[in-house]
């Protein structure tokens, strides 16, 4: 975090005022701002890691034989060094559990936001660049949306369509498109106006040449930032669904539903219920703390 | 004023039309039939029939909506499929207990949530105001229901202190529950005071206060807070909804009978009238609570005021 | 003795921020005299530490950046940097007063304008609420608004309006010193002219002294009795408002008639001063001006000027007037 004080000062300097115009390296010089946020690179770090292990995860623990399959004669072992996080109340490891559930998560989680992503570009690019009449109409619809909350949105799509790993996909991603369309919505509007877009469109350019070549190269950053704090919230709520029975199923492991097959032994066995919080805790964690540190390395005069 | 309330409840009506539509038209495409719900898996076709023309199941999906609306006006939700009992019987015995907890959790996050963001801001390099943004991040961080779980593992089952389920020990149950729900939305509140009041205090008229010798605690709590309560407000606003998606898990945590626990045995139990009827009730309630913001928003800026066409002069 | 007869005395003023752990170097050793019911005007490019200076004299440089390394300031006789906070407080709107430059942005656009001039009578000179805005209904008269408007935000009124309430709000306690930094930049022309005779009229009537900083070397041929040169955080040539207009000995002060436009001549070429003001964080060494001054010597990139009085009342730090005091430009 910048010190309040840092840009409480009448003046710019030299250096930074030379800065501004300094092209040769821009994404190096990002990084490096990037690099000198503490919090972003812990959270960088701490959700590469959830990410390598969930890729690598045939290789560290075996599915069928681990994961999934009962074992009553080590039910509810607490953490020991068989069991690094104890086994639940099948008998199976929690640890191979957590780290299958990191798989379902993530997959779920990033390709929901794929799909809202893809709604709301179409939807508030065309709302953003074109404005007027069909930005009314666009955006009249997305506050009818944004009118449910996105959960209980989510949950009537499933209600509808029943819970497979694909319409749980969808429904996260329907449920998130409206507040996607409206990020892409004022981040084009805050470009559209400005006088590269007027000088592509004076030499002919396409209205979906200009779109994809000018408009949404430039209104990338506050986009990149809200996929990552979106992405946690997308995992929140495969999290969630599972928890309240309506997300993914046993036996297929994922942290919502562990919680809440592992709640009637809490009592007793509290490690049940321990890592698969601490493991969504730590993802939304992380993806907060990246998130935030983005916001400030593309644009340093939003500080949150 | 009073037109602009107006106005804005008529606006509420398009969002209600085309939110019953998008449901009901999702809900009936549901594989899954109401006779075999009420009746079973073996029932004679004359008794399916029968119970189709009843329910009228058996009229097209345009007239089934039209109807639907024209009891809606009459404040009738159709019958529960399960329970075979009017729809709004059920939403008025589950609303109060989740207006209990919803309202004590937004009661303690307004008053924790505020005065913990603006005393951060005013002393942006102290311990306290590093120990909040800690505990922010972790706020908004935290998925609440397993803070539920923690919460009745330390203190109903450790301590022994709070009930670790239902309501009916009163304001000592509603305790767990509504920090339970609250959490998210205090961090969330905390966090959006501290930084719009940072960027309060850095405004050019905080300045001119400061040099017409106002003294350090007016130049905080009424040149600053003023201003900064609008974005604080916005996010008070816009989270009501979260809120009440919070409900649906706070309440599976705590065995209580509410909204939230109504809808998902509702979509468990392919309950129709009963998923669409939660659902309406929800959706007025955010649109209410989103028109109350800004009501409250419109009172404390006089620039959004004079949209409104009100008049600005104050007595 | 003379502390008793001046409103204000700047006495090698010192100050810095800090920036990214690199300090900047905002005003260096300057001195300020007012005495009462005269208007002294500091005239400088953007950055010459102008503002810096302003919010010094009301101990309100931005915290923790701002920093006073060195030298004193009296009001009053009363020295601002060793008062304690509540006495500092209650000579701010009351014995000193300013007026900022953004007038769009010093208003407090959720409280009506009444209210934002009532608040330092509230204050200092303990009226009720009621009592406060009848007066501020009269200062807002003075200042030529309509006090029917008394009532009205501040979304409500135009820029120049805006900043005659700005001024409403510094003359609400009849200041001893004002503080004018940059009254008219953010105003279009004509409205400029009206703030100025607001400005005029206030000088000719009451015994108040006055700091007013610009850029514009008109409103300083207007308004003011004494005139600093200010560049890159040094004053480098002072005196009273002929010794500057009609006898500058300093290529700097040149260099800023010289971009004046002549408006009896107007075949004269302008002179812009070349190049730009320098990197507060990176200054050249010795005269700071050397780089953009043709009259540049060797000692000039070496050596700091010193102070050279040239009569009683006009001083200059260059490296020109060593050895003598017949102009050189």
């Amino acid at each position: 975090m910048m010190p309040a004080s840092a840009t409480a000062r009448p003046f710019t300097t030299k250096k930074e005022f030379y800065a501004q115009f300094k092209k040769k390296s821009i994404a190096y010089e990002l990084w490096l701002r990037f690099l000198k946020n503490k919090t972003a690179v812990i959270g960088l770090v701490i959700f590469g890691s959830i990410v390598v292990v969930a890729i690598i995860a045939p290789w560290i623990t075996d599915y069928k034989n681990v994961v999934i399959k009962m074992n009553i004669a080590e039910r509810l072992q607490p953490p020991g060094s068989n069991h690094w996080l104890g086994t639940d109340e099948l008998g199976r490891d929690i640890l191979a559990r957590i780290i299958y559930g990191a798989r379902v998560s993530l997959v779920i989680g990033i390709s929901a936001i794929a799909v809202s992503l893809l709604i709301g570009l179409v939807l508030g690019g065309a709302a953003g660049y074109y404005g007027g009449r069909i930005d009314s109409i666009i955006m009249r619809a997305m506050d009818v949306f944004l009118s449910l909350p996105d959960v209980l949105l989510a949950l009537a799509i499933i209600a509808a369509f029943g819970n497979t790993k694909v319409n749980l996909t969808i429904a996260i991603g329907l449920a998130f498109s409206p507040k996607f369309s409206r990020v892409v919505r004022s981040a084009v509007m805050g470009v559209r106006d400005n006088e590269y877009i007027e000088a592509a469109r004076s030499i002919g350019a396409l209205d979906w040449r200009i779109i994809a070549r000018h408009v949404l190269p430039n209104c990338i950053g506050p986009i990149i930032v809200q996929v990552t704090l979106y992405v946690a919230n997308a995992i929140l709520t495969i999290a969630a669904l599972s928890f309240i029975g309506l997300g993914i199923q046993p036996p297929t492991p994922e942290w919502g539903n562990m919680l809440a097959s592992g709640r009637t032994f809490m009592r007793d066995f509290p490690h049940i219920v321990m890592a698969p919080g601490l493991a969504i805790f730590f993802t939304i964690l992380a993806l907060n703390l990246l998130g935030d540190g983005l916001r400030d390395t593309l644009d340093p005069r939003l500080k949150h | 004023m009073g037109r602009y309330i107006i106005r804005r409840l008529f606006a509420l009506i398009p969002v209600i039309l085309v939110l019953t539509f998008i449901v009901f038209t999702i809900l009936h495409l549901t594989p899954g039939d109401a006779t075999t719900i009420i009746l079973g898996s073996d029932y004679t076709p004359e008794l399916g029939a029968k119970l189709k023309v009843q329910l009228g199941l058996d009229r097209s999906l345009p007239v089934q909506y039209f109807h639907y609306l024209a009891n809606l006006m009459h404040g009738d939700f159709g019958m529960s499929y399960v329970t075979r009992a009017p729809v709004l019987d059920q939403l008025g015995v589950r609303l109060p207990n989740t207006a209990w907890i919803v309202v004590s959790a937004m009661v303690l996050c307004v008053s924790l949530g505020i005065p913990i963001g603006i005393r951060a801001a005013t002393k942006p390099n102290s311990v306290f105001s590093q120990f909040a943004m800690v505990f922010g991040l972790m706020g908004v961080s935290m998925p609440i229901f397993w803070l539920g779980l923690l919460l009745i593992l330390f203190f109903s089952v450790r301590l022994g202190w709070l009930p670790s389920s239902g309501l009916d020990q009163g304001l000592k149950s509603l305790i767990l529950p509504s920090i339970t729900l609250g959490f998210n939305y205090m961090a969330n509140i905390m966090r959006t005071t501290r930084s719009s009041m940072m960027e309060s205090i850095r405004q050019d008229f905080i300045r001119t206060a400061r040099a017409k010798g106002v003294s350090e605690h007016d130049v905080i709590y009424d040149h600053a807070l003023g201003n900064a309560l609008m974005p604080t407000i916005t996010i008070i606003g816009m989270n009501v909804g979260t809120l009440l998606g919070g409900v649906v898990l706070t309440e599976t945590v705590f065995s209580i009978p509410g909204m939230g626990r109504l809808l998902v045995e509702a979509i468990n139990q392919r309950d129709t009238p009963c998923v669409l009827g939660t659902l309406v009730v929800m959706a007025i309630c955010v649109a209410v609570s989103n028109l109350i913001v800004d009501l409250i928003y419109a009172y404390m800026d006089p620039r959004i005021r004079a949209q409104f066409g009100a008049k600005v002069r104050k007595a | 003795m003379d502390a008793q007869q001046n409103t204000l005395e700047i006495k090698n003023l010192t100050v810095e921020y800090i920036v990214d752990n690199e300090v900047v170097k905002a005003v260096t050793g300057v001195n300020i005299t007012i005495p009462a019911g005269k208007t002294f005007g500091l005239v400088g490019e953007t950055g010459a530490g102008k503002t810096t200076t302003a919010l010094s004299i009301l101990n309100l440089l931005p915290l923790p950046a701002g920093r006073i390394v060195s030298g004193e300031i009296f009001v009053n006789g009363q020295n601002v940097f060793g008062l304690a906070p509540e006495r500092l407080r209650e000579m701010r709107g009351s014995q000193m007063a300013m007026v900022f430059q953004d007038p769009m942005s010093s208003l407090n656009p959720i409280k009506t304008v009444g209210e934002q001039i009532a608040e330092g009578m509230r204050i200092h000179r303990g009226l009720g609420s009621k009592e406060a805005l009848i007066e501020a209904t009269k200062m807002l008269e003075m200042v030529g608004i309509p006090g029917s408007r008394v009532s009205e935000y501040p979304h409500q009124f135009s820029g120049g309006m805006k900043q005659r309430v700005i001024i409403a709000i510094a003359l609400a306690c009849n200041p001893d010193l004002l503080i004018a930094d940059e009254p008219t930049t953010a105003l279009d022309v004509t409205i400029q002219a009206q703030v100025l005779k607001l400005i005029r009229a206030l000088k000719e009537n009451s015994r108040m002294a006055m700091l007013m900083i610009t850029h514009a070397l008109g409103i300083v041929a207007e308004v003011c009795d004494f005139v600093g040169i200010m560049y890159a955080g040094r004053i480098v040539e002072c005196g009273t408002l002929a010794d500057i207009f009609d006898d500058l000995h300093h290529p700097y002060t040149r260099g800023l008639f010289g971009s004046l436009p002549d408006i009896e001549n107007r075949r004269v070429e302008l002179k812009p001063i070349p190049g730009l003001i320098p990197d507060p964080m990176d200054l050249p060494p010795g005269c700071a001006f050397h780089p953009r001054c043709s009259y540049a010597r060797a000692e000039c990139s070496r050596d700091l000027p010193n102070v050279k009085w040239l009569s009683d009342t006009h001083y200059i730090s260059c490296h020109l007037y060593n050895e003598t005091s017949e102009n050189k430009l």
